[in-house]
């Protein structure tokens, strides 16, 4: 019966496209910006080391 | 085998300094002896050895160019001084360096990397570049640095490089050095990653002193820059990402800090712009501009902020100056300065210029947008805001937030601004 019923409606096919869209979505991320972008960027640059850290 | 394994390979890795004396290499701290191949042997046995500290000890050591190589931290210890030969054939074979944001291969800078990793000049010596009238300076071709008439300049090899630059010759047949007197910089790592320079002072370099170009990760903590010679730019770090600049000094003859991405046609072929730079807990004394963007910005600038600066001398021109054309073109975007006390400066607080040299004669319209000053403190200037941009290309969404500007001469400058937002900001002429 629901065999039939999804046959009917064809959303076997629907499924088939929007399935992997919805697996690959990714949510929406909204790089910060201002001084709200700083502190990723000065915990970013870090000075080396001598000799260097190898582990 | 274990314990050869362990003192040759693991205990270096282990240690937590490995120190390379250049006294052991030959040099002499007597200020006389040419200690170029000393430097040049303790840094090529760093580097064989994995790395550490090439220590230069308390003396006076007298050197050509000294280039360095992966993993090596050239350390100058208190009361060292390193002494920068001042005949320009030392700093020969040339190397590949920009010059004024054209690449070209020129005399070797003073201190210079290529495509390194790992490279640091650290302690708390002196690196002299020796720089003066009759020394490099005079090059430069006025008066005032020592030139007079029927002396040799670099007017002619100034303007010979950019016709190059402009008709995209490859870089390895723009060959200069001997006889066309363009300046070597003091510190330029070419495309290196991860870069330290920290508690060092230098004094009187030919032409800029900190160039690092096309570099990574640099951090440029604790320095003080001193000299007053022509170009004497302070720090200009030119097409890098991720900069940082802290708690420095700066009396200079030029720009303090000047960022930059190339100019003209070889900065747009090279296409590197200069971005993420973080400018903290600086004392800019002389200069023409604490911090200048510009004019070799045809890769583009972004990501600039600063903050907790103090500029205090009645020399200094400018806090922020982003200095343009529509021959150099180029992107200038978020621009964010926090924090900042000006006593004085001798134009305006801001200057944002289009006009810059050669002014609206080319067809490469610059963009200036977001630039954003908060908890501004001047204390006296000519103007506060002086903005010239392009009815076709206006700056855009400039932003005062909490800022106080007194004893301001003369009224705002603002030609073609689209967005101005001024909060809580004081413009007073006394």
């Amino acid at each position: 019966m629901n065999s039939t019923l999804l046959r009917s409606f064809h959303l076997v096919p629907i499924l088939n496209f929007l399935m992997p869209l919805i697996l690959c979505a990714q949510p929406v991320v909204v790089a910060p910006q201002g001084w709200d972008a700083f502190p990723a960027l000065l915990q970013r640059i870090t000075p080396p080391t001598f000799p260097p850290n190898r582990f | 085998m274990l314990s050869q394994r362990y003192y040759k390979e693991l205990l270096p890795r282990l240690s937590p300094q490995i120190d390379f004396d250049v006294t052991r290499f030959g040099a002499v701290g007597d200020g006389k002896t040419d200690c170029s191949e000393a430097f040049k042997e303790a840094i090529n046995k760093c580097n064989t050895d994995g790395g550490g500290r090439v220590v230069v000890p308390k003396g006076i050591y007298l050197t050509g160019a000294i280039h360095l190589k992966s993993n090596v931290n050239l350390y100058v210890s208190k009361e060292a001084t390193i002494k920068f030969n001042t005949d320009p054939k030392i700093y020969l074979p040339v190397v590949f360096v920009r010059w004024e944001g054209v690449e070209c291969m020129n005399y070797s800078p003073l201190i210079y990397a290529y495509e390194r990793e790992n490279i640091a000049v650290t302690g708390e010596g002196v690196l002299d570049g020796q720089g003066a009238n009759d020394k490099w300076w005079s090059w430069k071709g006025k008066e005032e640095a020592g030139w007079v008439a029927g002396m040799p300049n670099q007017n002619a090899a100034r303007k010979k490089l950019f016709e190059l630059g402009e008709k995209g010759v490859p870089v390895a047949e723009r060959i200069f050095g001997h006889g066309f007197y363009l300046r070597p910089n003091f510190f330029e790592p070419y495309k290196c990653k991860n870069v330290l320079v920290q508690g060092v002072k230098f004094k009187d370099s030919p032409m800029w002193f900190l160039n690092p170009v096309l570099c990574k990760n640099v951090s440029i903590i604790g320095v003080s820059i001193d000299g007053l010679g022509p170009n004497n730019d302070g720090c200009d770090p030119e097409s890098c990402t991720d900069v940082l600049i802290k708690n420095c000094y700066f009396n200079t003859g030029d720009d303090c800090i000047a960022i930059k991405s190339g100019r003209n046609n070889d900065g747009r072929r090279v296409n590197v712009p200069c971005s993420n730079i973080i400018v903290q807990g600086c004392r800019m004394k002389n200069g023409h501009g604490g911090v200048s963007i510009g004019s070799e910005l045809s890769g583009g600038i972004r990501n600039v902020y600063a903050e907790n600066d103090t500029m205090d001398s009645p020399n200094l021109e400018r806090m922020l100056r982003i200095k343009t054309n529509s021959i150099r073109g180029g992107v200038v975007e978020n621009v964010y300065f926090r924090n900042i006390k000006v006593e004085q400066v001798a134009d305006a607080v801001l200057q944002i210029d289009f006009y810059y040299e050669e002014g609206d004669a080319g067809s490469f319209t610059p963009l200036v947008q977001n630039v954003e000053l908060k908890k501004i403190e001047s204390g006296k200037s000519k103007f506060a805001v002086w903005i010239r941009a392009y009815d076709r290309s206006p700056a855009t969404n400039v932003h005062f937030e909490n800022c106080t500007f007194t004893n301001v001469a003369r009224p705002n400058v603002l030609e073609n601004v689209k967005d101005l937002s001024m909060i809580n900001v004081r413009i007073m002429n006394k």
